[in-house]
C-alpha cells in the first residue's frame, strides 16, 4: 500500500473513530433505531468507497461524512434498505433496548416537525436534535448558507403557527 | 422589533429542542463496537467494489480470499494484500465450506490493552478446537434466522466462513469468563481465509 493511500486510510479511519457515535444518533433520530445501525453501515461503506475524496481538515471531513448520512437517509425514505451483517453486529453489540418512557413526550411537536416540507424538516432536526450551526448545515447540505438560513426561518415561521398554542403556554 | 416576538422565538426553541426524537440505540453502543464497525466497513466497501472481477477471477479457478474483519463479517477481496499479522497467526485452522472448498484459515491481529486478557486469548487460540459443523449452523440460525441448508446456495460459504468466527468469538468469551475476566472485554481479532475452489 502506498504511504499516500495509507495516509488517507488512517484519516478516514479516525474521522469515522470521532465521529460514529454523532453519526448512529443523527441517523437514529431520522429512521429510528431499528433500522439505523444499516443506516450507519451504509454511511460508512459509502465513505470507504469515497475515501479519496475525505477531506484533509478534520471539521470538513465531519461535514463530509454527514453529508453521506444525509443521502443514506433520503435513499432509506425511498425504500431503498438492505441488511448488513455490520448492522447485525452492531445490533448484537447493544442487545434489547429499554423502554422509552418518554415517548409521549412532544409528539405533538414531533408531528409538525414531520408534516414539514421534508427540506424544511431536516434544517430544524439539524439545529435544535443535532446542534449544528447554519454554517455547518450548509456545508453538509451543499447548499449556499442563505438557502440553509431562509429554510430556517421558514421552517420556524410555519411551526410557530401550528405550534401557536403551545408557544403562548410556555410563555 | 416586537418585543414579544421574540419571546416567542425563545419559547418555540424550547419547545424544539426539548422535542428531540429519543436515541437510546446511540447513548448504549460502546466504543470498541463502533470502532470495529468502521473497520468491518472498509472489508466490506473493498468486497462491494471488487466483486465483480472477483467473480471472474473465481470462475477461471484463481485462488479467492475471504477476509473476516473483527468477528464476523467477510469481505471477498481479488487484489488482496497479506496482512502483516498473517505470517504469525495466533490460530491456523483447516474448514471446509459447504460448497466443499478446502481453506486455511488464519486467526491475529488480537487487541486489547490488558496484557492478561491478551494472553487467555492467545493461550485459547492456540488450542481452540476447529467448529464443528453444527456449532456453525447454530451460529448462522441465531445471526440470519435460518440454517444453512435454508440459506440461498450464493451465500452458504459466505455465511458458514463467517459462522465460524462467530463460534470462535462466542467460545474466546465462555473461555475468558472461566478465567475469570469480563468477556465484554473481548480482544479484537481478525480473521483471513484462503481458499481453493470457492465461487464466492
Amino acid at each position: 500500500m502506498s504511504a499516500v493511500r495509507r495516509a488517507r486510510d488512517e484519516r478516514l479511519t479516525n474521522a469515522l473513530d470521532q465521529n460514529a457515535r454523532d453519526l448512529l444518533r443523527y441517523l437514529e433520530r431520522r429512521v429510528g433505531s431499528n433500522d439505523a445501525p444499516d443506516a450507519l453501515s451504509d454511511t460508512m461503506i459509502a465513505a470507504w468507497k469515497g475515501a479519496a475524496r475525505v477531506p484533509t481538515n478534520p471539521v470538513e471531513a465531519r461535514m463530509w461524512m454527514f453529508g453521506i448520512a444525509r443521502n443514506v437517509v433520503l435513499n432509506h425514505s425511498r425504500g431503498e434498505r438492505r441488511r448488513s451483517r455490520l448492522a447485525e453486529r452492531l445490533r448484537e453489540s447493544v442487545g434489547v433496548l429499554p423502554a422509552n418512557n418518554d415517548a409521549a413526550a412532544g409528539l405533538d411537536v414531533l408531528d409538525a416537525i414531520q408534516r414539514l416540507d421534508p427540506d424544511l424538516a431536516e434544517v430544524i432536526r439539524a439545529v435544535h436534535w443535532d446542534g449544528f450551526s447554519l454554517a455547518e448545515i450548509s456545508q453538509y447540505l451543499g447548499l449556499p448558507a442563505s438557502t440553509v438560513r431562509s429554510r430556517y426561518h421558514r421552517a420556524k415561521r410555519e411551526l410557530a403557527h401550528v405550534l401557536g398554542s403551545q408557544v403562548e403556554l410556555i410563555q | 422589533m416586537d418585543p414579544s416576538s421574540s419571546f416567542r422565538d425563545d419559547a418555540l426553541n424550547d419547545l424544539l429542542d426539548r422535542a428531540a426524537a429519543p436515541a437510546p440505540l446511540s447513548a448504549l453502543m460502546t466504543d470498541a463496537a463502533l470502532q470495529e464497525a468502521t473497520r468491518a466497513a472498509r472489508f466490506e466497501a473493498a468486497r462491494d467494489v471488487k466483486s465483480r472481477l472477483g467473480r471472474r477471477l473465481a470462475i477461471s479457478g484463481v485462488a479467492l480470499a475471504l477476509v473476516l474483519g473483527g468477528t464476523g463479517v467477510a469481505a471477498a477481496v481479488t487484489n488482496f494484500e497479506w496482512p502483516s499479522w498473517a505470517q504469525q497467526p495466533d490460530a491456523t485452522m483447516q474448514i471446509t465450506l459447504p460448497s466443499g472448498a478446502q481453506c486455511e484459515y488464519l486467526i491475529g491481529n488480537l487487541q486489547n490493552a490488558d496484557p492478561e486478557i491478551m494472553d487467555a486469548a492467545r493461550a485459547f487460540f492456540a488450542s481452540a478446537p476447529v467448529p464443528t459443523t453444527a456449532q456453525v449452523d447454530a451460529r448462522v440460525v441465531a445471526v440470519h434466522g435460518e440454517t444453512l441448508a435454508q440459506t440461498p446456495e450464493g451465500d452458504r460459504d459466505r455465511r458458514y466462513s463467517s459462522g465460524v468466527v462467530g463460534v470462535m468469538a462466542d467460545e474466546l468469551d465462555a473461555d475468558l469468563q472461566q478465567h475469570g475476566f469480563d468477556s465484554a472485554q473481548r480482544p479484537y481479532f481478525e480473521g483471513v481465509i484462503t481458499c481453493e475452489g470457492t465461487n464466492q
